[in-house]
């Protein structure tokens, strides 16, 4: 399996040059207005640009917010404007890279591809489609193409994941059905959208596949009060007409409620559920992107729940068959106590603003000197809540 | 250089942070980038309202740099925060020497606070004009100096730089924006006691209140270009400055 390895990002917004090696589960904190949410965008162009057109559309169906050059291209003080934003991923074999600019004013609906790269790392050598036209300064970019012509795992693996990438933002109205999602994708929609749909064919998926079946027993090690789950057509349980927008609808069954007054819906339940949910759809239904990022992930989660969550998520993608890649924004600090850092497939990321605005991302390694301080009973979060691990307002 | 150096701050207030990051901004020659964050001790709303200045103020710098030093068992100089930081910046006020522990509602660590009182050896009547010379700032700064390293058991870290105004960093505020006042010529502000109200009496277009809204608008942004008025009038910051950038030579090489 060859996982995204390396992302660079130049010149975009306010990354001016940024080198990140990741793991399975990236975990990223920092200040607001740090800079989290541009690299989370800005492999989002990276993944439209692999899919061949970047424009608004292509941007918006990632969960990026489409912007005009002027946003988009770094712009600091005192420096010139670059001519182009420019991404890089490689995987072990292979690596692409793409250059992209567009006019000022008036911006083109598609930017064009200046350079775009897909080689072996090995050798150098392009992977380069039969036919032999100039893709350069073409509105199109022929990544796919290529990969697929060379007909090898590394670059066509590397491609498929950049492809598969969107930033998922839920939120509780949309996750309980209640709101449409403005970006539907099968299984799950950018704002949660689908969930009971996605939930009914994990659980149908389950019964052929045991880590799928793990995971959704995982969930009641989490909820402690639902003592089964499942979904059912709105017709078939009690919740006022106007709350769902979906035909499906979750539905647990309280532990200590009396039979027959046990059953809530999506429409009722603790928000914890939801977000539980949403999160094991997205890391083990058979259809969810490879590669994508969440930003609020532990939105409504009791502190415990989050620790043990983020414990959990952590062991599902250290066991996933397909190595499933997660890149996850939080402002809570007791996300970094349930991060076993010591495994290299699970990384923690600072990210920070420099003196000249600069976004600079820095991964915490598990030092000999962090366990040690682990074993003495102190945590990540004070760590990172007084300010020792950066990522700090100054407030 | 190619890293972003990273700066650690643990230092009395929020408007401190703002002040030490501008001075920093100047210390730093514009071919460097860095990154400041500040260092600040576990606390609760709810203790802080029980004892006013817990998080915050002299007693804040010294609950974080125990608490510090417990993480490290008793070892600061070897705390992981402290060994990924290029520098570690400690700023406390030279007129916490007056305080007790018990002003900051703290147990009685050591009997070094109040540090002895360091008077003015001059007559009243001839402190009209200070002699350029004259080492009671020093003197000052060095007896709360004494009291961090003592509550480290002088256990520091190399990289470490002392950010000791005389007698507060309001005099600092003052000396870069009122470099003609008569107190300056006189060679006495970093002798006046609480200097905050120095920048409270002036007119109100000019007033500068000790505020995060006052200093973002007011100072940010300006006080780094003022920085060369401070030097040349307060003997501690010409010594921070000597010191930060010792320092940043050993980081640099």
């Amino acid at each position: 399996m060859y996982g995204i390895k390396e992302i660079i990002i130049e010149s975009f917004k306010s990354l001016e040059s940024v080198t990140v090696e990741l793991g399975l589960l990236n975990i990223f904190i920092g200040a607001n207005g740090s800079g989290k949410s541009n690299f989370l965008e800005g492999v989002g162009v990276l993944s439209a640009a692999v899919d061949g057109r970047v424009n608004d559309q292509t941007l918006l169906m990632r969960g990026v917010r489409p912007g005009t050059p002027q946003l988009y291209k770094s712009s600091f003080k005192n420096t010139d404007t670059p001519s182009c934003i420019a991404f890089t991923a490689k995987n072990t074999k292979t690596q692409y890279h793409v250059e992209l600019d567009n006019a000022d004013d008036p911006p083109k609906p598609n930017w064009l591809f200046l350079q775009e790269q897909l080689c072996s790392i090995a050798n150098n050598k392009e992977y380069q489609t039969q036919e032999k036209r100039n893709h350069i300064k073409s509105d199109r970019g022929f990544a796919v193409l290529r990969a697929e012509e060379s007909n090898k795992k590394p670059p066509l693996q590397l491609i498929r994941r950049l492809q598969d990438y969107r930033i998922y933002t839920p939120t509780t109205p949309v996750l309980r059905s209640m709101s449409t999602d403005t970006q539907p994708h099968r299984p799950l929609g950018l704002s949660g959208g689908r969930l009971p749909e996605a939930v009914h064919e994990l659980l149908l998926y389950q019964d052929s596949d045991s880590y799928a079946r793990q995971i959704t027993s995982d969930f009641f090690s989490l909820i402690s009060w639902a003592d089964e789950y499942s979904t059912v057509s709105v017709s078939k349980i009690p919740i006022p007409t106007f709350a769902s927008v979906s035909p499906r609808i979750l539905k647990f069954q309280d532990h200590f409620m009396a039979n027959e007054r046990n059953v809530v819906s999506g429409y009722d339940a603790s928000e914890g559920a939801m977000y539980v949910l949403f999160l094991a759809v997205l890391v083990a239904h058979p259809d969810s992107p490879t590669f994508c990022a969440i930003e609020n992930a532990d939105y409504g989660l009791n502190p415990r729940l989050v620790k043990k969550l983020f414990q959990q998520i952590s062991q599902w993608v250290i066991d996933s068959p397909v190595q499933k890649q997660l890149l996850i924004t939080t402002h809570n600090p007791i996300v970094l106590d349930g991060l076993p850092i010591q495994n290299d497939k699970i990384r923690l990321f600072v990210v920070n603003r420099t003196s000249k605005g600069k976004t600079a991302i820095k991964r915490i390694l598990p030092t000999e000197e962090i366990i040690d301080m682990g074993k003495k009973g102190h945590t990540l979060s004070e760590l990172w809540v007084m300010g020792l691990l950066g990522g700090v307002p100054d407030v | 250089m190619s890293e972003t150096l990273e700066i650690g701050i643990i230092a009395e207030g929020p408007t401190d942070i703002l002040v030490i990051k501008e001075i920093v901004e100047n210390l730093i020659s514009d071919q460097y980038e860095f990154t400041c964050t500040s260092i600040q001790p576990k606390c609760s709303a709810v203790f802080e309202q029980l004892n006013t200045e817990l998080g915050t103020g002299w007693s804040g710098v010294c609950r974080c740099l125990l608490e510090m030093k417990k993480q490290s068992n008793g070892k600061f100089d070897q705390h992981i925060g402290i060994k990924r930081l290029n520098l570690l910046i400690i700023h406390l006020d030279v007129d916490v020497t007056r305080q007790s522990y018990k002003d900051g509602h703290l147990r009685n660590i050591d009997n070094n606070l109040p540090c002895p009182s360091i008077q003015c050896p001059l007559p009243l009547r001839q402190r009209n004009q200070c002699p350029s010379d004259c080492d009671i700032p020093r003197q000052r700064a060095n007896a709360i100096r004494q009291v961090v390293l003592n509550w480290l058991d002088n256990c520091t870290p190399q990289n470490l730089v002392f950010c000791t105004p005389s007698q507060a960093m309001d005099a600092w505020v003052f000396a870069a924006f009122f470099p003609d006042d008569i107190r300056i010529r006189q060679n006495k502000l970093e002798c006046v006691e609480r200097p905050e109200r120095l920048l409270k009496s002036k007119p109100k277009q000019k007033r500068i209140e000790k505020t995060v809204t006052d200093y973002r608008k007011k100072i940010v942004g300006s006080y780094c270009n003022l920085w060369s008025n401070v030097r040349q009038n307060c003997s501690e910051a010409e010594r921070f400055s000597q010191e930060f950038l010792k320092v940043l030579n050993t980081v640099e090489t």
